[in-house]
């Protein structure tokens, strides 16, 4: 019993071990090989070592940035959910803005950065805005699918059981509309973490973002590359921590 | 035997317009056309009258299409008639009333609450205490054969017995009214066969008056004392049957002759679609 689940488990996880060894294989050679200088790719142990020495400096570096990110998350959530909900109450708003936040979104983003820049300057202001404007969308469509999600025979059954539109709502459409507006959270929260590093490209003089660009800037590709790790980092604790609380919701109200 | 239910058929047959005060529910000249002056607009319900008794079970029978269910949704109050009255209980249906227990043709149960709080549901949906109502719950649900079923949640139940639960909510408040839209009709033959004889049960012991909407002819024979035969859309009244077996009823009445010559009238008079 015990071996058939190892075997299962190692089933799993063999498969992107071995494409990660792969990737590193391929990588050590190319490296070693002298095909390409260190300073374009140096090789995996290069990067190890730099990491391990800048870890005080890049962990300093990762705290804006992951700080800008939640803040830009949590204001997305807020505003994607509360304006998913508004618009699915009444169809009168939804005509009045949906378009709109379409047409923006159809805009590529980047372009609209320096827009911020002029708006707020060279603050953390600017990046929590632009991560916010750019994480905002998907939650609000995924709440908007998710509100549409309760069958209709349920809005009938609390009519016949005489229930107030906010009760419905609160009791029995919030509850269908979760695992939809989960999806768009875990979205979300991607986005929000490339809205922070674009701010940080373009704005903020801080961040892991901006020692992508000032390393590059100075062929530290080793430094560039930890960074890069490090913002990994960022991106799996929030992803993580999304996905528990997306199990823990979930769970308590069973509705997948 | 058989001739002489025939007989008394042919007696009844006429549609009765006459109010009594044993009337539970009255519809006068109930007419409802959907996106009235529209492009798509559709006579549901041609005006039509019937009334059903304060105790009785009726069952409303027709084709697919022809408006039973909406003549069931403007007694529930849950649709307006465009033209017509409906009261129940001496007062006019302009909203659903609290006293009516309803079965759609989905259990509509919650998925994240377990069966019995899932007939607690209207309790807390009317914003009343649960506590004084659990044992009722929980006696409801052991009537219709869910005693070890609590504290399931609706996936982890068959279709038949998450619209018994469904049965167990309708009736939890009590209601004077039991309203049912073809609660069966997506189920198989056999679960629909045990269906009806727990409805058949639940309803003998609490006796609400009740009006069933089905396009089974033998189902509407089995449960009811009065079926009324509706005509293709828009759909009226045009046959008023009186099922004469007594109560309680177990399945084998649907081998005898008389329940068999009494659904062969019955098909006679619905009105098929030319071929």
């Amino acid at each position: 019993m015990i071996a058939i689940d190892l075997r299962a488990t190692a089933r799993q996880i063999l498969p992107p071990l071995a494409g990660l060894a792969l990737l590193f294989g391929v990588w050590s050679w190319l490296a070693a090989s002298g095909l390409v200088r260190p300073r374009i790719l140096p090789a995996p142990d290069r990067v190890w070592q730099t990491l391990q020495r800048s870890i005080g400096l890049l962990l300093e570096q990762a705290q804006p940035t992951f700080w800008a990110a939640v803040a830009g998350i949590v204001a997305a959530a807020l505003l994607g959910i509360g304006l998913g909900i508004a618009v699915s109450f009444s169809r009168r708003l939804m005509q009045a803005i949906y378009p709109t936040i379409v047409f923006f979104q159809l805009i590529p983003k980047v372009a609209l950065a320096p827009v911020f820049l002029i708006w707020f300057g060279h603050t953390i202001a600017a990046n929590v805005v632009f991560s916010v404007f750019i994480a905002f969308f998907p939650v609000l469509v995924a709440t908007i699918a998710g509100m549409q999600a309760t069958p209709p025979t349920y809005e009938r059954l609390g009519q016949s059981l005489m229930m107030p539109p906010l009760r419905v709502f609160l009791r029995v459409k919030l509850i269908f509309a979760l695992p939809q507006i989960f999806n768009g959270l875990r979205i979300g929260v991607t986005f929000a973490v490339i809205g922070v590093v674009l701010g940080e490209f373009i704005t903020v003089q801080a961040g892991l973002g901006y020692i992508i660009l000032f390393s590059a800037n100075n062929f530290e590709t080793a430094l560039l590359l930890s960074a890069i790790v490090v913002l990994c980092g960022v991106g799996i604790v929030l992803f993580a921590f999304f996905l528990a609380l997306e199990a823990v919701v979930l769970r308590l109200f069973d509705s997948r | 035997m058989i001739s002489a239910v025939i007989d008394r058929l042919a007696s009844v047959e006429t549609v009765s317009m006459a109010k009594d005060a044993g009337d539970y529910v009255v519809a006068e000249r109930v007419r409802k056309i959907f996106n009235p002056g529209g492009r798509h607009e559709v006579e549901a319900v041609a005006p039509t009258s019937f009334t059903v008794k304060s105790g009785e079970f009726v069952s409303l029978l027709g084709p697919s299409g022809c408006g039973k269910s909406t003549l069931l949704m403007m007694v529930a109050g849950l649709d307006r008639p465009s033209e017509g009255t409906v009261a129940v209980a001496g007062r006019p249906m302009i909203a659903p009333r609290a006293e009516n227990g309803i079965m759609f043709q989905d259990p509509t149960l919650l998925p994240w609450k377990s069966a019995l709080e899932n007939v607690l549901f209207p309790y807390r949906a009317m914003n009343k205490p649960v506590a004084p109502h659990i044992d009722r719950a929980k006696a409801l649900l052991d009537e219709v054969g869910l005693a070890g079923f609590h504290n399931h949640k609706p996936r982890q139940l068959s279709g038949g017995m998450r619209q018994r639960v469904a049965i167990c909510r309708a009736l939890v408040f009590e209601p004077d009214l039991l309203l049912m839209d073809e609660p069966f009709s997506a189920l198989d033959a056999i679960t629909r066969d045990e269906m009806n004889l727990a409805l058949m049960k639940i309803w003998e012991e609490h006796h609400r008056t009740a009006l069933f909407v089905t396009h089974s002819i033998r189902e509407a024979v089995y449960l009811s004392d009065r079926v009324l035969v509706m005509s293709q859309r828009p759909g009226r009244v045009i046959a008023d049957v009186k099922i004469p077996f007594a109560r309680p009823r177990g399945l084998e009445i649907e081998e005898s002759a008389a329940f068999n010559e009494i659904c062969g009238y019955l098909r006679s008079k619905i009105q098929h679609r030319p071929v």
